[in-house]
């Protein structure tokens, strides 16, 4: 199920006094079993253009086609591609709202018209999956931490198992153990068919998951490539106040100190085999 | 008083707080907690998703009232309804989701809403709402609407409004989740230079081991009790099983520690980045 957005813009508030484009025409394309990462400054665009890829916003301008056809207001078909394509808020305590966690979880499948037993084994898979203790699912998701509540949120939407899974920011707030298994199952749901969205601060979750990157600023698409293409242009990234990931800034440092590491180093692993790799090279050369 | 000579700002007694609903909930989320809180300290509390963080953190002005013991800020406990008020302007809270926090239809109103309520006379207030947007960054937003706002503005406009208030210590729970990195560096920055030079003290609760690192004192928080409190280098350095509670390690130090396994001759208590860039210049060196 491709979504692609042509040309869009987006102008919230137009014709009052708060106005504002928050989107330019910006073009992207996500294929089936993609993992997309968006980044981007802050105010830059990325939950204005999320939103557009499950008809929760529409464009003032360009169009959006999913699996061939425009996303425009007919009611069915929007119910249809809301099931289809499942989101993650920024601020998921805005999504939850029943007396419990349970309640929360089972209300998507609930909606899919499926028997309880399914609902129930779907709830438990999701809450696994998000790492949510058992005793938690009978309180109420008003009454937990923010890291739990995100943790709902998720698991909520897991348990749709709908084609596409679009995430704003969703490791915020999640403590490095959680976000570590949470970077897991996104990583299997993607490798079983799943097409995946991102939006992210992390380059660390970024690195480790995505496949290709577009990046935003002032709501124009300001790069897109693969990540590695992406991660490799340090100056343009920097210019726009982002990053990239801790591992590969350190070995940015040691390259400027002469120490001959490769740049295109991602994660903690991939560093500490480029870094001996580097300091063993050296040492055969010295004892030849 | 602590090493560097300051009286303790805020100080926990075997306080506890425990979430009742009814007869059949009670979720005990803090216990028997003992804490000193410096003026001019950056304190960071890290710990797992539940521990209490939160908790504790709105316990510190008077948001919740212990369930047992007692937490006093600056001679006040904070269970005398008389103290609230006074309480609450000498310990600002910026929580981990600004949108409930955010009441104003401007951002600019937003920062002169609590200066109002001070009784700070307008010519004055101006020059304050000046200073502390162009610090934190948001000169040119003083007319949008708050609630319309990216969620990393809004968290700066949360962080603009509490500093404008000049309290004695800022409690920033997780209060730049949703900004960019540079974002993040930046407020980070801006609060420490606060806490140095206005011996403010900085009470900064994370899930980034990074940030933690920059500290004076890290708190690793577990299961509703003080785990570990202790220098950043101590915490992080000395291999302690962060690891049970579901922490990490910065990434200089995990790259130590991996580089350690393999047979290098690396500190393994290595925490920042110029350390480790020297530690590896002095192994080629030495090959
Ligand atoms: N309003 C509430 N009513 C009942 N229980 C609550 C309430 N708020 C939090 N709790 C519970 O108290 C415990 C501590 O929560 P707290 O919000 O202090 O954790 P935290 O360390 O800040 O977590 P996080 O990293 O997820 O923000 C958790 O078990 C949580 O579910
Ligand atoms: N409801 C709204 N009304 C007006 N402006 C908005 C609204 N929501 C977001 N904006 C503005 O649109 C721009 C993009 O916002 P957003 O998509 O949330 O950014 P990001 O997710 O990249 O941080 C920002 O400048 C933001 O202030
Ligand atoms: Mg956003
Ligand atoms: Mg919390």
């Amino acid at each position: 199920m491709p979504i692609a957005l042509e040309n869009v813009s987006y102008t919230y508030a137009p014709g009052t006094p708060w106005e504002h484009v928050a989107l330019s025409e910006v073009t992207v394309r996500i294929e089936d079993g993609d993992f997309l990462g968006i980044v981007g400054p802050t105010g830059s665009g990325k939950s204005t253009l999320v939103q557009h890829m499950n008809g929760l916003l529409f464009p003032s301008d360009g169009r959006v086609v999913v699996d061939g056809d425009e996303v425009g207001s007919d009611r069915k078909a929007l119910r249809d591609l809301r099931r289809k394509v499942g989101m993650v808020f920024q601020y998921p305590e805005h999504q939850l709202f029943e007396e419990t966690v349970w309640a929360d979880i089972a209300f998507g499948p609930k909606n899919l018209d499926l028997d309880e037993e399914e609902i129930a084994r779907r709830v438990r898979w999701a809450s696994e999956s998000v790492g949510l203790p058992e005793d938690i699912l009978e309180r109420s998701p008003f009454e937990l931490s923010g890291g739990q509540m995100r943790r709902v949120a998720i698991a909520g939407v897991l348990a749709m198992q709908g084609s596409v899974l679009i995430l704003d920011e969703p490791t915020s707030g999640l403590d490095p153990r959680g976000r570590a298994s949470l970077v897991e199952q996104l990583r299997a749901l993607n490798q079983a068919g799943m097409t995946m969205v991102m939006v992210s601060h992390s380059m660390e979750d970024m690195a480790l998951l995505v496949n290709r990157i577009v990046v935003l600023s002032e709501g124009r698409v300001a790069l897109a490539g693969t990540k590695r293409e992406v991660f490799t242009q340090l100056e343009a990234l920097e210019t726009l106040s982002l990053d990239v990931p801790r591992v590969t800034q350190v070995m940015l440092r040691l390259r400027g100190e002469g120490v001959p590491v490769p740049l295109d180093v991602m994660t903690v692993n991939e560093g500490i085999d480029a870094l001996a790799a580097a300091l063993r090279g050296e040492k055969d050369h010295a004892s030849q | 008083m602590n090493a560097a000579g300051n009286a303790s700002l805020i100080s926990f007694r075997k306080a506890g707080f425990t979430y009742r609903r009814g007869e059949e909930i009670e979720v005990p989320a803090v216990k028997g907690v003992d804490l000193d809180i410096h003026r001019g300290e950056f304190l960071a509390i890290v710990g797992s998703n539940g521990s209490g963080k939160s908790t504790l953190a709105k316990m510190m002005n008077a948001l919740l009232v212990p369930t047992e013991g007692e937490v006093i800020v600056d001679g006040m406990p904070t269970d005398e309804e008389a103290n609230v008020w006074d309480i609450r302007r000498t310990v600002g809270m910026v929580f981990q989701n600004p949108g409930n926090q955010l009441v104003s239809t401007t951002v600019e109103e937003e920062v002169a809403f609590g200066l109002e309520n001070l009784g700070v006379p307008t010519a004055e207030m101006h020059g304050v709402i000046d200073r502390v947007l162009g610090e934190i960054g948001l000169a040119t937003m003083r007319r949008r609407e708050p609630h319309n706002l990216s969620g990393g503005q809004k968290q700066r406009v949360a962080i603009a409004a509490v500093l404008a208030m000049q309290p004695e210590c800022i409690v920033m729970d997780e209060a730049t989740s949703m900004l960019d990195p540079a974002g993040r560096r930046d407020v980070l920055e801006t609060v420490r230079h606060l806490c140095r030079e206005r011996n403010l003290a900085v009470v900064f609760i994370t899930h980034f081991m990074e940030e933690a690192v920059q500290a004076d004192r890290v708190v690793v928080f577990h299961e509703g009790a003080v785990a570990v409190d202790a220098e950043p280098k101590t915490v992080f350095g000395e291999g302690l099983d962060l690891d049970e509670i579901g922490l990490d390690v910065p990434v200089v130090t995990a790259l130590s520690r991996g580089l350690g396994e393999l047979g290098f001759d690396v500190d393994p208590t290595i925490t920042e980045m110029e350390e480790f860039v020297e530690a590896i210049c002095r192994l080629r060196s030495r090959t």
